[in-house]
């Protein structure tokens, strides 16, 4: 059934060549279109990092630290199932450098002892707290300081099967005008938020969200909550992963944050304006890609208030994260982060081309449609349908060697260029040999890594189609000292 | 049905083969791409070995500067001539962090060192030449020196375009200008523009309660909302009644984030003359202000305004009632008494009331 359903298919395009012709140039388009939007993002984003560079700039983090003005910030750490690694993460929230700072841990209904880590570790005993009940959470179950630390507030409450829940119980119970919200296995650099409030210190009235720098943490040396050495990993697979990061974030979100129209901002390390974000209503509970919906949502709102409002992402400060080490917790990241995209882009398919919302809906929110929606599709069918087509002899061979050549050589020169403003601005892998080695995977990851994620990208859009839900498996080696 | 895209359209309109575009854009992605990572690769050898030999030379320095701090003779001539050119960027950021971490004369001392074995021509050429980053770390280790020269150095980059630079020469002049220099500093913040509001604000409370007057006459001249945020906040934080009548007349300002502020300076000031104004923001149209003009009645001390603090126990917003809530407990018995009533009550307002009781109750024990 199958060999005659091929079979037909082929007799159609032979006997149909002005359909072949357009397929095959609508596919070509897009891949074209896609490495021209990276290429305008390279100058863009080099010209925003010069502008708004920290690299050297201490001395102003210092007198911020010890002047004691910078905005009042509670750090929200959503955490499930996280008893490996909690204290020590929350221990190093602890001592980040800020003058002002509170942590709120919600607990989201774990069903190992993080609660009780949490409770040993830090001395937590019961608390009575007033708070807003403004953004919707499952039930809360109790809610612990801590005389020890003082700006610690544990809030535990019933699994809400999301993210999103638990961020939401935790803003409720915030106090501070500005919160960060950081992934419980993640570990913040002492200055990062510092650095990252600067742009809400400059444009108080505008300034909604601030995003920093995710980077992968496999390959450090951490102790008591503190990288003490910076090094990449030594498997493939987290390597590649801190390529793609660094792409992610010091291009594409540099150059975005540039042209004011910056689509997300990482649910790992973002900080956002609390009134604002109470406003919308919290974090919604309805999508599995919560960061990018809480992001769309406030381009949404303050759209449609008519407000002035501004985002930036700041590439200094950096959150350093366990990236997945073996190809079946990847796989699964991945095509959840495809499901989000997409739930996402759907639920505001009316702000594409929508002049209401001004260059967001027209550039960026086209942009995500061609990304998120049509990217992995093409891209999977291109990797299909060109050998196919060479196979059946439709394309000749030059052809073919020439189109993957480009494409494969255009992805390296992105990748190493992007390398350029990690020597300007981050310098986390500090040898020569890092970028020898980054540089080997910029090329290595066209062959196969990339085959791999838009097949996962395709199994996302199938999930998504199928309304699969959950977060699917995501396990911490929670080897950190 | 062979060789599809030989037949694309481009080669009707472009006079070459497309497929020899293809090679050559490839062939040069290729080579750009090679060159790049090899410049990178021999740029980050090269600097890390820098940073290596920085390392060396800097904790040598930092042995002849305590040398030369502690030694019972002077030894800062002698060291001198051990110093190069090479060094006067490491001496700023080893003083620098040495001044960071010592109290009384020693910070003086140590600057007073590095500026001798410097001198003010290589600063202003530092300043010239460096970036951001180390201009600014220079301007603020030339707020530890006293003399004219450094004084008129910080004077030149008071008004730097450059934010953090500006702030960090206005950050030393603060500390060093005299009483009749605080007017010279204080034009140079007439001309700012884009800049980080809450820093300026330390700045200017550094000037300290003399410079009040000025302030307030700054306020009057054409400066743009973040420098007027900035001056409201410093006199908020400086504290000199003086300036209530000044804060008392802008309360009518269009900008929300002006009103706010003047709430909450004047709440810091807390001047009882104020507290027409502050009831009056207590019912401004917009949440911050009026969340800082409650916690700002809550600090005045006058039981007159307690019915206007009651009454924000009812308001819409969940930061008013709370900050009301608070600012109730700090009248003490009675304001405990009206928390009380409040909360045997109905409705959001009485939830409220309750849970900052309790929070009250908790704190006590």
């Amino acid at each position: 059934m199958i060999e005659n359903f091929g079979t037909n298919v082929l007799s159609y395009f032979a006997a149909n060549q002005g359909w072949v012709h357009l397929f095959l140039w609508t596919i070509f388009a897009i891949g074209i279109l896609q490495n021209l939007i990276s290429a305008l993002q390279l100058p863009f984003a080099y010209f925003e990092l010069k502008r708004h560079s920290q690299t050297e700039d201490t001395e102003s983090n210092w007198q911020l630290l010890i002047s004691e003005e910078a905005p009042a910030m509670s750090i929200l750490v959503p955490a499930y199932n996280e008893s490996a690694t909690i204290v020590a993460n929350v221990r190093s929230m602890l001592f980040v450098q800020y003058p002002n700072l509170e942590i709120v841990v919600a607990n989201d209904g774990s069903t190992d002892n993080t609660l009780d880590e949490l409770k040993n570790a830090f001395s937590l005993e019961p608390v009575t707290r007033a708070h807003e009940l403004v953004a919707p959470h499952e039930p809360i179950r109790g809610v612990y300081g801590s005389k020890l630390y003082p700006n610690l507030l544990v809030v535990d409450k019933e699994n809400g099967g999301c993210k999103a829940d638990a961020v939401n119980a935790a803003l409720n119970f915030s106090r501070n005008p500005l919160y960060c919200v950081v992934d419980a296995d993640s570990l913040l650099e002492p200055e990062a938020l510092l650095r990252s409030v600067r742009p809400f210190m400059e444009e108080p009235d505008e300034m909604v969200a601030v995003g920093g720098t995710i980077r992968v943490l496999n390959g450090c040396t951490v102790e008591n909550g503190e990288i003490v050495k910076f090094d990449l990993p030594q498997r493939f697979l987290p390597l590649v992963q801190s390529m793609e990061y660094i792409r992610a974030f010091l291009m594409a979100r540099l150059a975005w944050s540039s042209w004011g129209m910056l689509s997300i901002v990482s649910g790992a390390f973002g900080i956002f304006r609390r009134d604002v974000s109470l406003e919308i209503g919290g974090w919604s509970l309805d999508t599995i890609g919560e960061d990018y919906d809480f992001v769309v949502k406030l381009h949404r709102y303050m759209a449609d208030k008519k407000r002035a409002y501004k985002m930036r992402y700041v590439p200094e400060p950096v959150c350093w994260t366990e990236a997945p080490e073996d190809l079946k917790i990847l796989k699964s990241q991945r095509t959840r982060w495809q499901r989000g995209a997409l739930e996402v882009a759907f639920k505001n398919k009316d702000m594409v081309f929508n002049p209401k919302y001004g260059k967001f809906g027209m550039f960026a929110m086209p942009n995500n449609y061609l990304v998120d929606v049509i990217g992995p599709l093409a891209e999977l069918i291109g990797y299909l349908v060109l050998p196919l087509f060479f196979f059946l002899g439709w394309i000749n061979y030059p052809y073919l060697l020439a189109f993957i050549a480009i494409f494969f050589v255009f992805g390296t020169f992105i990748g190493v260029s992007t390398l350029v403003l990690e020597e300007l601005e981050l310098q986390r892998s500090p040898r020569a040999s890092d970028l020898l080695k980054l540089g080997l995977v910029a090329v290595l990851e066209n062959f196969g890594y990339r085959q791999l994620n838009s097949i996962w990208r395709v199994i996302g859009w199938y999930q998504f189609i199928r309304k699969v839900e959950g977060w699917g498996e995501m396990t911490r080696k929670g080897d950190k000292k | 049905m062979k060789d599809l895209i030989i037949s694309f359209p481009t080669q009707a309109f472009l006079q070459f083969d497309p497929l020899v575009l293809i090679w050559n854009t490839t062939l040069v992605l290729a080579i750009v791409s090679c060159a790049v990572l090899l410049i990178l690769i021999v740029r980050r050898y090269f600097s890390a070995r820098r940073r290596d030999f920085e390392t060396e030379r800097r904790k040598y320095l930092s042995q002849l500067l305590l040398h030369a701090l502690n030694s019972p003779i002077d030894l800062a001539d002698d060291i001198a001539s051990q110093i190069k050119a090479s060094d006067h960027m490491l001496l700023i950021d080893i003083a620098l962090d040495y001044v960071r971490s010592m109290q009384g004369e020693e910070p003086r001392k140590i600057v007073g060192l590095v500026h001798k074995w410097v001198g003010i021509d290589a600063f202003s050429e530092l300043l010239d030449k460096t970036k951001r980053g180390p201009k600014i770390r220079i301007l603020t280790l030339l707020s530890h020196l006293s003399d004219k020269p450094s004084f008129d150095l910080l004077f030149k980059y008071g008004d730097h375009a450059e934010p953090y630079v500006q702030l960090a020469a206005l950050q030393s002049l603060a500390k060093r200008c005299t009483p009749d220099q605080v007017g010279k500093v204080l034009r140079l913040v007439r001309q700012t523009g884009r800049t980080n509001t809450t820093y300026l604000a330390d700045v200017l409370t550094q000037l300290g309660v003399v410079a009040a007057p000025q302030l307030v006459q700054l306020l009057d001249s054409d400066v743009n909302d973040s420098v007027c945020v900035a001056i409201i906040a410093a006199l908020g934080n400086i504290g000199d009644e003086a300036a209530v009548e000044a804060l008392k007349a802008r309360t009518n300002s269009t900008n929300s984030q002006i009103r706010t502020t003047i709430a909450a300076s004047l709440g810091q000031i807390g001047s009882k003359t104020a507290a027409t104004e502050l009831i009056k923001l207590a019912t401004d149209g917009n949440d911050d202000v009026r969340k800082a003009a409650v916690a700002a009645l809550g600090n005045l001390n006058e039981p007159s305004v307690l019915p206007t603090i009651y009454d924000a126990l009812s308001d819409p917003a969940w930061w008013v009632r709370y900050t009301a809530g608070t600012a109730l407990v700090r009248y003490g018995d009675g304001g405990i008494a009206l928390l009380r009533l409040m909360s045997r009550q109905d409705g959001p307002a009485a939830i409220n009331a309750k849970q900052v009781l309790a929070e009250y109750q908790l704190a006590r024990t």
